[in-house]
């Protein structure tokens, strides 16, 4: 897992390819100051740090499906004898690491 | 006239900026709104917005945003899949305005009531209602709101999106009074 500082240095690399990088303010386009930049990157770096930490959470959340499906495997596993809800749980947990 | 939406500032983004910012909020109307259409990030990754408040001149960048969130999301077939993401953010540095898919035919939509941005004596508070489609085409249907944690005029915000560049979009600064 990289850290902050590290995917700050990573960030600053990147945003050094893509300048010169504008902004609008009330449409008037110029480009980002200097002092503009360093917060650019501080931002990118911060955002990017988010997901890397807690991205897993909400790639679950997405994955797990629906309240009624999840009801609907595991009336269906108990009708049948079967374990599709929790092996489906499972592979969400593993297909989305919590980092370590 | 009361009621009546002003336009304040606009503009229509056609080519990458980092931020469209925009200014203008004083004591002329009660109520400030700003509305997003068609935006979206020169990246397909390009999915999470946000935004500051414009303090003294530039984007207050302290961490003195609260801000909390539902958010709707259907799943592949259209079902509810229930408060898919329940966001609360304390102390943040910035204030998340919803997500959105930056790929071909989708695009970030948001209405947003700014409330007591030039007050002195009073935090600037936001409500939203925002809707948007996520990277698997799925609907994606959100509101919330917060405030700066701090007593200051606010005069614009800045709109952008996280980790890119906003390729496209309509933003625009409304303002219009109750009475």
């Amino acid at each position: 897992m990289a850290t902050l500082e590290e995917i700050k240095s990573e960030v600053r690399t990147e945003v050094e390819a893509e300048k010169p990088l504008n902004k609008s303010v009330d449409g008037v386009i110029s480009e980002l100051t200097d002092e503009e930049y360093e917060q650019l990157i501080t931002d990118r770096a911060e955002s990017r740090f988010d997901v890397q930490e807690n991205g897993w959470i909400e790639a679950r959340l997405n994955a797990y499906g629906s309240w009624q499906e999840q009801l609907d495997m595991q009336y269906w596993d108990s009708v049948n004898g079967t374990t599709t809800w929790k092996d489906h749980i499972a592979q969400v947990k593993s297909d989305n690491p919590k980092p370590a | 006239m009361a009621g009546e939406l002003n336009l304040v500032s606009s503009t229509t983004v056609t080519s990458d900026v980092a931020s469209v910012t925009l200014t203008g909020i004083d004591t002329t109307y009660d109520i400030y709104k700003v509305l997003i259409t068609n935006a979206r990030g020169n990246n397909t990754s390009a999915n999470s917005w946000r935004m500051r408040w414009i303090v003294g001149g530039s984007p207050e960048t302290g961490n003195n945003y609260f801000t909390q969130w539902e958010s709707h999301n259907a799943v592949s077939n259209f079902e509810w899949n229930g408060f898919a993401t329940d966001y609360r953010y304390s102390g943040n540095t910035e204030m998340y305005i919803g997500d959105g898919s930056s790929d071909t035919g989708e695009c970030y939509n948001a209405n947003i009531n700014l409330y007591k941005a030039y007050d002195n004596d009073s935090e600037a508070r936001f409500d939203i209602e925002q809707h948007s489609t996520n990277s698997g085409g799925n609907l994606i249907a959100a509101k919330g709101g917060g405030y700066r944690k701090a007593q200051q005029i606010c005069t614009g915000v800045q709109i952008y999106v996280a980790s890119y560049s906003i390729a496209s979009g309509y933003f625009g600064l409304y303002g219009y009074n109750y009475s």
